[in-house]
């Protein structure tokens, strides 16, 4: 599980008018838990999407699992922010994460019986069993988050990238997402962003920090004066200590 | 005599109450997704550029319905690249189809020799009118709806519900999404007939919004829809005949009310279950 995950070397990636990723170089080993914090705009979520095949970088190349990112889609878990979501939309949460048996094999006409087990594997190891003849309408942010999550681990992935997991959710449920991926991180590499720096230093290997470039720091404390070179502005760090769940790293 | 004694005594009643079940069918399951995925601005796009086919084959003297369903189709191929290439103009692509489409089927209706037809019949529908050949035409439709849905339910859904993880999962999120729109398309050509082409939309998207009030799957909702569907045109066709009323008119004008009445509905029992939950204590309610 040592080979490299992720292998960035000099990309960058400009929108129109706009350079929004520049130079980035990161190495991600299989066993990594890798926070990317920076402000919005940032940059954060063009790197995902680069990491996905969903964007094209200008310069540079990306080796994801050893392929290219296109390639590597069946081996990715990825878990999108839900606020983008139509939170209205009728469906069950067994069928939402049955989708991501979609890309395990050719034909897909008819869910097969090794879906149904692995999405129901999926829902276990995310604590969401009892959850699944539920329409996501009634579900609270956080199990929708679960579900999320476990819709990306139907898979068997890899690798996952999750996307903001605890915007829009209340503290109480972050810290529960948080225990999750910290168990889950005993099997596959994980790389999540997030704004909230104080969530993401407790259960990552690494911090990197993105704000068109990327510097990276293991996992310590970030400091007044990191934060103020990140944000471009001075700002002041809360310590926030407060009892994780048992097997959650300080 | 009253509606239901007609309809054994006239074939065109009966005609027109079949008609308004089987355009039903399509309209709850195209719907449902018309309404899920936000494409009821495509969906107006598609029926009134349709004029322009109907048109055009009137005045070389094919069969209109033909005329709408090749135009129908080229429509729905048109805005599902503009979508896919130049998302950016989407909205005056699509206006521009709309009105050029129409347009061009008023100057090819109006410059057709002999005896001219009712535009309005067209534009508001005649479900009276309704011949035993255009059922059967309305029936094939309906079956390849289902069909394809049946096929590609699945796809379907998660390209409605996040279309960035099913580009993700190796879904072809554009085919995937054109085939939609021809789906559109078809619904677009049999609901023409039932209430014409203005009223296309009320019929694609009241009844199936009114049944996501109530759905939990998209499955549900579709059957929720066209039960609705066939029960809103089956009481305008009564209404129509007992008050000598336009049936299109009616059955587009009864949809709202039935959506207003679902929102009323869903509002009170939302309220009801509140009260509920909140007699039985905080503790239930907090255990995440």
């Amino acid at each position: 599980m040592n080979s490299p995950s992720i292998e960035i070397s000099n990309i960058s990636f400009s929108y129109p008018q706009v350079q929004v990723l520049k130079d980035i170089n990161l190495t991600l080993r299989g066993d990594e838990f890798l926070g990317i914090v920076g402000p919005n705009g940032g940059g954060k979520s063009t790197l995902l999407k680069l990491i996905l095949g969903l964007l094209e970088p200008d310069t540079g190349e990306i080796r994801v699992l050893g392929r290219t990112p296109e390639h590597a889609r069946p081996l990715i878990g990825y878990v999108p922010q839900f606020a983008t979501f139509d939170s209205k939309f009728p469906i069950k949460v067994r069928d939402t994460v049955m989708q991501g048996r979609f890309g395990t094999r050719k034909h897909q006409f008819f869910y097969t019986r090794t879906d149904r087990l692995k999405t129901a594997e999926a829902m276990e190891r995310t604590d969401i069993l009892d959850l699944q003849d539920l329409p996501m309408t009634a579900l609270s942010g956080g199990q929708r988050q679960r579900v999320l999550i476990a819709r990306a681990l139907a898979c068997d992935p890899q690798l996952l990238l999750l996307d903001e997991p605890t915007a829009n959710i209340d503290p109480h449920q972050g810290e529960n997402i948080f225990g999750l991926l910290h168990r889950l991180h005993d099997e596959v590499s994980i790389v999540l962003i997030s704004h909230d720096i104080g969530f993401i230093t407790r259960c990552v290997t690494r911090v990197a920090c993105l704000n068109r470039t990327l510097v990276c720091h293991s996992t310590s404390p970030v400091e007044n004066e990191l934060l103020q070179e990140i944000y471009g502005m001075p700002l002041s760090r809360v310590e926030h200590e407060t009892n994780l769940d048992a097997g959650v790293r300080p | 005599m009253n509606f239901f004694s007609a309809l054994g005594s006239f074939d065109f009643l009966m005609h027109a109450l079949l008609g308004g079940l089987l355009a039903s069918i399509a309209c709850g399951i195209v719907g449902a997704f018309v309404v899920v995925r936000r494409i009821g601005y495509m969906a107006g796009g598609i029926a009134h550029t349709v004029l322009g086919g109907m048109g055009i084959a009137y005045y070389l003297g094919h069969p209109p319905m033909g005329g709408a369903l090749i135009s129908a189709l080229i429509a729905a191929f048109i805005i599902s690249a503009v979508s896919r290439h130049a998302a950016e103009q989407e909205d005056t692509i699509i206006s521009a189809l709309w009105a050029v489409g129409m347009a061009t089927g008023v100057l090819f209706i109006a410059k057709t020799p002999g005896y001219n037809v009712d535009l309005m019949s067209y534009l508001f529908g005649n479900v009276l009118m309704i011949s035993q050949q255009d059922l059967l035409f309305i029936a094939i439709l309906d079956v390849a709806i289902i069909a394809i849905t049946l096929l590609f339910y699945r796809q379907l859904v998660l390209v409605c519900f996040d279309p960035e993880f099913a580009t993700i999962r190796g879904i072809p999120v554009a085919a995937v999404h054109t085939l939609l729109l021809c789906m559109v398309a078809l619904t677009v050509v049999i609901l023409i007939q039932i209430v014409g082409l203005i009223l296309v939309i009320a019929m694609l998207t009241l009844p199936a919004a009114s049944a996501r009030l109530f759905s939990t799957s998209l499955a549900l909702m579709m059957l929720i829809a066209t039960l609705l569907g066939g029960m809103l045109t089956s009481i305008g066709l009564g209404l129509s005949f007992t008050w000598d009323l336009p049936a299109g008119a009616s059955t587009a004008v009864l949809s709202g009310i039935a959506y207003l009445v679902a929102l009323g509905a869903k509002k009170m029992w939302q309220a009801r279950a509140k009260s509920r939950s909140q007699r039985k204590g905080f503790g239930a309610g907090l255990s995440s």
